[in-house]
């Protein structure tokens, strides 16, 4: 039974009064995040170091009252959100680069560090952090790691996972861990970095996160291609492939989605193309990736539907390119519908099937559906608008998405790819995962938090 | 064990997968590092149903069940300590898969690492991993104890490379965890959870793994110093100029002297540290990042530096460091080999303090290994008596303190296994300890898969 009085009693014994939100307007800001559901918390605290999280949480396990970590809320899965009420416990304070070490090309941060922040306070030493997904302006390291976030770049550098060497974290009962470190290996004792990251907070709250960096390529090139053939985009994929080259990343979007974005923003685009293709090579000499590009081009230009082919001309124009991605989650959520979004994955020879079966589906007249997404990874964000409060088009929707993730899953992909499980993909999993796999998750979590009091309520149907 | 246990295994296996004489069995009570107690039953399983049937007995009857690759592990991961069964995976070796579109290859865990190589490399694709074994080693072997090599430094450890794997718990059930696409976050990530647990959370039966386009073409460098610090420093000063080689490999004074004496590739005399690097990629980009290494090892005031994109020439340079596993044994006839991993910037303190520690000790001690990534082949060599014996591992304490004290780890790839557990609390806190055997606890609630492996 959770003792929500005497639990607040408690933190007022060690938190200031500006570290505890008690108003319906404060804590309002707290209750939703980028997939638009709410929940309210009956409390928020902000923590502002690993000892007053352990305290917090070490209350928490006393008084039985569900805790959920929180990052920038852009999370796509509901992770981030109180659904059993509690307390939310925010990461936000937790702002400092603590060490960026040039010798090791390690940076050590808290994990309430906004994602852009890092990236540019890493350009100043000429250091490379390539996970940075596309809601960098917002999403927090800790939110990254929590979900193991992907990005454009994963296509030839990983997913942020391969980045993570060590972990500050505080357990349910409020222990502190520091699993990993600095080294580049380190095979002592079973691999709790990994298992942490990607556990949406659902096992630890992150503290502090150690990486590894990069040195930073120095230079680009980014090619667009437009095609009047959706599946023929996916065949692109292949072929850069095929030929051996590995671009730092590929990235599709169909003809709903530049639509959107040419309603959105001010740029130039074909809107009358089937599919938009961003192909980015980098490296650290002009010869190797100018060769690369000149090799993608013609390649290009031989696939059947290939309308146009084109260079970025300078940074200026590349950063346009790149504009018109990133732009186009929040030009769809413009549109003012309601939407489902699966974030599946397949191999990437399935990719073009997919793209296929997806534009074959049949719908009514007012659902669109817009896929868009990092097909170099073999990653689509298929987005499902419907209007808002039709509970007829809802109902189509969420057969969509059922067919959607069924075929996903027969073309041996995976449900999710980089957004997580949270509370949207929760009732679809055992589409995916099969009993026992789940059974040993359930207990993994259990041997971390026996009182379930750490973000309940989300990847395993209660 | 019981003879009606072991009929009973052999009724659900089959005469033919299980070896039952002593000297038979003999065999399977050994790794690279250590000896443990004969096995009561070796069996050879062929499939995930075989390993399954025999998990179950063994949760029934109560004995160990110990999985085995190649035996070729160095810190006695896969030798019984109280009987029961090894299973061993030489006959599920099977190369299942090469999955040219999706660059990912499907193997059975008894595939010996060289043999997925030199497949792959037949359609132009590239499985990284290399440790030095590579030759004898499993590809099952290398995921339990995620395995590195040279190429670790540009191209990542085993567990960059696991996607999925197939795997009996303990209890008895089959498992299909991970995927076969490039990303993937549903649930927990059990399939890593596998990578580096050294048989002790469940037996792997199927794994896939991630493939890349093989690089064009190669160079490899060889670099002589005077003084160790300047071998260190042009590790340093190579990585801060943003080149990343695939492979800086690194020998020490007493290993360039064991080596040339046991297989002399005729190197000048007292020289106190040798690198070897590799940097791949397409033709063009090579010479320009061996002229950048050039000039930073010639900075670094090397009195030798040798490069060939010869495969032939290559294969000389890198005479020195292969003779050396076997021309330790000349120095002396017992080896303690530790893998201790420090980062980058304290290679030089912890080369001194190794140095310091043989005299200390009166212990001959040999170090070479993975420079690029900080991580050190600690070679102890002594006479196989009770003394020296006591001697190495009051050193061996020592040098895994200052790797500790220097921010590394005791193991870099060679994980924990018998020969390490018990120094595991040096590095680990009594909370992470705690969480990792819970996490034992509940795949294995009756202990029996590999018992006695990493926590004493
Ligand atoms: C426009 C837009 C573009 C996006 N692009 C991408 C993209 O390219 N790639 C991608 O992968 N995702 C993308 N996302 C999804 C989202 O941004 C990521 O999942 C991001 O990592 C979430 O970070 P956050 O700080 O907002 O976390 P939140 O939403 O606050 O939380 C996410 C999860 O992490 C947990 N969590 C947060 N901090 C901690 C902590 N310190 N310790 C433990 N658990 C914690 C929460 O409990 C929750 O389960 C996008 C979202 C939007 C709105
Ligand atoms: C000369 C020499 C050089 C070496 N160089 C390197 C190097 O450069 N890098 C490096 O990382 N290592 C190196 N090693 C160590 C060793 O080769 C590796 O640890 C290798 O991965 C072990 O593979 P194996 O097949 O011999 O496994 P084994 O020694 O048979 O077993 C190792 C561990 O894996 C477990 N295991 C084996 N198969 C399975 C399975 N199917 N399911 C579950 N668990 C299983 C065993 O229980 C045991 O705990 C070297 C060893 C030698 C002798």
């Amino acid at each position: 039974m959770m003792r929500l009085g005497e639990f607040l009693g408690e933190l007022k014994t060690f938190l200031k009064e500006d570290q505890i939100i008690l108003d319906r307007e404060g804590m309002a800001h707290f209750s939703y995040d980028a997939t638009e559901r709410q929940f309210m918390p009956q409390v928020v605290v902000l923590p502002n170091n690993t000892e007053e999280v352990s305290k917090i949480m070490r209350c928490a396990w006393k008084y039985e009252v569900p805790v959920t970590p929180q990052g920038g809320r852009t999370g796509l899965s509901g992770g981030g959100l109180p659904v059993k009420g509690g307390t939310v416990l925010s990461l936000l304070r937790f702002k400092r680069i603590i060490e960026i070490d040039e010798k090791n090309m390690i940076a050590v941060v808290e994990p309430g560090v906004i994602s852009k922040d890092l990236q540019e306070a890493l350009k100043a030493h000429n250091l490379f952090f390539p996970p940075d997904p596309s809601s960098t302006v917002e999403s927090t390291i800790g939110g990254n790691v929590a979900e193991n976030a992907g990005y454009t770049r994963a296509v030839k550098y990983g997913v942020t996972r391969d980045y993570v060497r060590g972990l500050e974290a505080v357990l349910p009962d409020g222990e502190i861990i520091h699993p990993g470190g600095k080294n580049a290996k380190n095979v002592a004792g079973y691999d709790l970095v990994s298992l942490l990251t990607g556990s949406e907070g659902t096992l630890a709250v992150i503290t502090k996160i150690i990486f590894k960096l990069l040195p930073r390529p120095a230079i680009r090139r980014t090619i667009i291609v437009y095609l009047n053939n959706l599946p023929r985009a996916a065949d692109i994929v292949l072929r850069v492939f095929q030929a051996g080259i590995v671009p730092c990343a590929i990235e599709l979007l169909d003809n709903v989605t530049i639509n959107a974005v040419a309603d959105y923003i001010n740029t130039p685009l074909r809107r009358d193309a089937e599919a938009l293709v961003l192909i980015e090579v980098d490296g650290h000499l002009e010869k190797t990736v100018n060769a690369e590009a000149r090799e993608i081009i013609p390649l290009c230009e031989s696939v059947h539907g290939v309308v146009e082919v084109k260079l970025a001309l300078d940074e200026e124009e590349a950063n346009r390119f790149w504009t018109i991605r990133r732009e186009a989650l929040p030009a769809l959520k413009a549109l003012g519908k309601d939407h489902f979004e699966a974030d599946v994955v397949v191999p990437h020879y399935e990719l073009p099937f997919l793209v296929k079966f997806i534009g074959e589906l049949e719908h009514g007249d007012a659902i669109k559906i817009a896929t868009f997404g990092h097909a170099g990874d073999g990653n689509l964000h298929v987005t499902i608008l419907y209007r808002r409060r039709n509970f007829t088009e809802l109902d189509e929707a969420y057969r969509l998405l059922e067919t959607v993730y069924r075929r996903t899953i027969e073309m041996g992909g995976s449900l999710t790819g980089e957004h997580g499980v949270g509370i949207t993909v929760k009732d679809y999993l055992p589409l995916q995962i099969e009993e026992t796999e789940m059974a040993l998750m359930k207990r993994i979590k259990t041997a971390f938090d026996p009182k379930g009091i750490l973000n309940p309520g989300k990847i395993f149907v209660d | 064990m019981k003879k009606k246990i072991i009929d009973e295994i052999i009724g659900i296996v089959g005469k033919e997968k299980v070896l039952t004489s002593p000297e038979d069995r003999q065999c399977y009570a050994y790794d690279a590092r250590t000896d443990g107690v004969i096995p009561d039953l070796v069996v050879f399983p062929s499939s995930a149903e075989d390993v399954s049937g025999i998990l179950k007995l063994a949760n029934r009857y109560l004995f160990p069940v110990i999985p085995r690759g190649q035996g070729t592990g160095l810190t006695g991961g896969s030798i019984p300590l109280s009987g029961g069964v090894v299973l061993v995976f030489s006959r599920m070796n099977r190369i299942l898969e090469i999955d040219t579109e999706n660059l990912i290859a499907v193997v059975e865990p008894g595939v010996i690492n060289f043999d997925l190589q030199q497949e792959a490399a037949k359609y132009g694709l590239f499985y990284p991993p290399d440790p030095a074994s590579y030759k004898y080693s499993s590809i099952g072997g290398n995921v339990a104890e995620c395995a590195g090599g040279p190429n670790s430094l540009k191209y990542g450890v085993t567990r960059d490379y696991v996607l999925g794997v197939e795997a009996v718990k303990p209890t008895g059930e089959i498992l299909n965890t991970g995927v076969r696409t490039m990303k993937g976050v549903v649930g927990y990530d059990i399939a890593r959870l596998f990578v580096g647990s050294e048989g002790t959370l469940g037996v792997i039966t199927k794994i896939i793994l991630k493939l890349i386009p093989l690089p064009e073409a190669k160079a490899t460098i060889l670099a002589l110093f005077q003084e160790v610090e300047e071998a260190a420093e042009a590790v340093s000063a190579i990585i801060a100029a943003k080149v990343v080689p695939s492979t800086i490999e690194f020998m020490d004074k007493a290993s360039i002297e064991c080596s040339e004496k046991a297989s002399p590739m005729g190197l000048p005399e007292g020289i106190g540290g040798l690198l070897l690097i590799e940097v791949d990629g397409d033709s063009a980009s090579i010479m320009p990042q061996v002229e950048k290494i050039r000039d930073i090892v010639n900075a670094k005031r090397a009195i030798q530096c040798n490069v060939t994109e010869d495969p032939k020439e290559a294969d000389k340079l890198w005479q020195a460091r292969r003779a050396l596993s076997q021309a330790l044994y000349t120095v002396n006839p017992v080896k303690i080999a530790e893998d201790v991993v420090v980062p980058r910037s304290r290679i030089p303190t912890l080369i001194h303090a190794l140095e310091a520690m043989g005299k200390k000790f009166d212990v001959p001690i040999l170090s070479f290994g993975h420079a690029g990534d900080g991580n050190f082949h600690v070679n102890i060599m002594i006479k196989d008596t009770l003394e020296e014996r006591a001697k190495a591992e009051k050193a061996v304490k020592e040098i895994f303190a200052e790797a500790i004290r220097l921010g590394g780890t005791l193991s870099g790839e060679h994980g924990i296994g018998t020969s390490k557990a018990p120094y595991l609390a040096m590095e680990l806190s009594p909370e992470v300890l705690e969480t990792l055997k819970a996490i034992k606890k509940l795949f294995d609630p009756n202990n029996i898969l590999n018992p006695g492996k990493i926590f004493i």
